[in-house]
């Protein structure tokens, strides 16, 4: 079960390392973590390696933001979030045109449809500045919510829900899959 | 003239504790100063458990300056297949570091008894 955990951390640590110049980071933590299982118990070693990860995204994080600068960031994350939204527009329009409705896809289909375009989103921050899918989900997560304070009526719970948690999370995944791809 | 502006530090050159750590760090690792080795060496000298995180984002600004250089080694499969990040103080590191121990070492001259912690 360590080696699961050990391994999912490895693989979060992978695919949330904010930039290419951190890859020699991640080395150095399977490095001693191999050692360290070697040493003392999975359970431990898992538990260090944990530790390092929780205290160490966020450092990196901030390190490679000031590095691309703090505008540019922000500019890229912003950008790649009105190209998703444009996305989302689009579709919503293509597929309320197929469906002969003039009513706003608020249900299943206009929810699965925002998630998608915010992937793309994460997509694309993350081929112009990888820094930029963390702020894309962070501003996701601050305009859902103000957005469920101010005006929380608008929308099923679910569906607001949905996106708050949804929405960081699909822009990271697609953030993820150009790392990956790429 | 020439002299005194090479010793002279530029405008907020005096490095943080953590950017004075490193920098000894690696001059005590020498050609084996890469980010887990100088982790275990601060963690040995010091007590303090530093991130691997905090001590990459330091040697990243501290080559910014030009204090430090890198060079990737080959990757290892018990790194993952990741290259290690070797580093190295620069001329430039090795005096930023020789003015912020002076600094020290001239505030806390002649403290004597009121050194002692209440």
């Amino acid at each position: 079960v360590t080696r699961t955990i050990a391994l999912w951390a490895r693989r979060l640590v992978s695919s949330l390392s904010p930039s290419p110049v951190f890859d020699a980071a991640i080395g150095d933590l399977a490095e001693e973590y191999h050692l360290r299982s070697q040493s003392m118990s999975h359970l431990r070693a898992t538990s260090w390696y944990w530790g390092q990860v929780v205290r160490s995204l966020p450092v990196m994080w901030c390190a490679a933001v000031r590095r691309d600068g703090w505008l540019v960031t922000i500019g890229v994350a912003l950008l790649a979030w009105i190209a998703a939204s444009a996305l989302e527009a689009v579709a919503d329009l293509a597929l309320a045109a197929w469906l002969g409705s003039d009513a706003p896809l608020v249900a299943f289909p206009g929810f699965a449809i925002g998630l998608a375009a915010m992937a793309c989103g994460g997509y694309l921050a993350g081929r112009m500045r990888p820094p930029a899918v963390a702020m894309l989900g962070a501003m996701v997560f601050i305009v859902v919510a103000l957005l469920m304070i101010v005006d929380g009526h608008s929308a099923p719970l679910w569906y607001q829900m949905g996106f708050l948690l949804g929405g960081p999370l699909v822009s990271m995944a697609g953030g993820t899959c150009q790392k990956t791809l790429s | 003239l020439f002299y005194y502006v090479k010793q002279m530090p530029p405008r907020g050159d005096l490095l943080g504790s953590l950017e004075q750590i490193i920098l000894l760090a690696l001059v005590q690792l020498g050609s084996d100063a890469y980010g887990m080795t100088v982790r275990r060496e601060i963690e040995a000298r010091t007590g303090r458990n530093v991130s691997i995180g905090a001590i990459y984002a330091t040697l990243d600004r501290l080559e910014t300056k030009g204090y430090v250089s890198s060079f990737t080694g080959d990757p290892t499969p018990e790194r993952g297949g990741r290259a290690r990040r070797h580093f190295r103080l620069e001329a430039e590191g090795r005096r930023a570091l020789r003015v912020s121990q002076e600094a020290i070492r001239k505030m806390s001259a002649g403290l004597g008894a009121r050194w002692e912690i209440a």
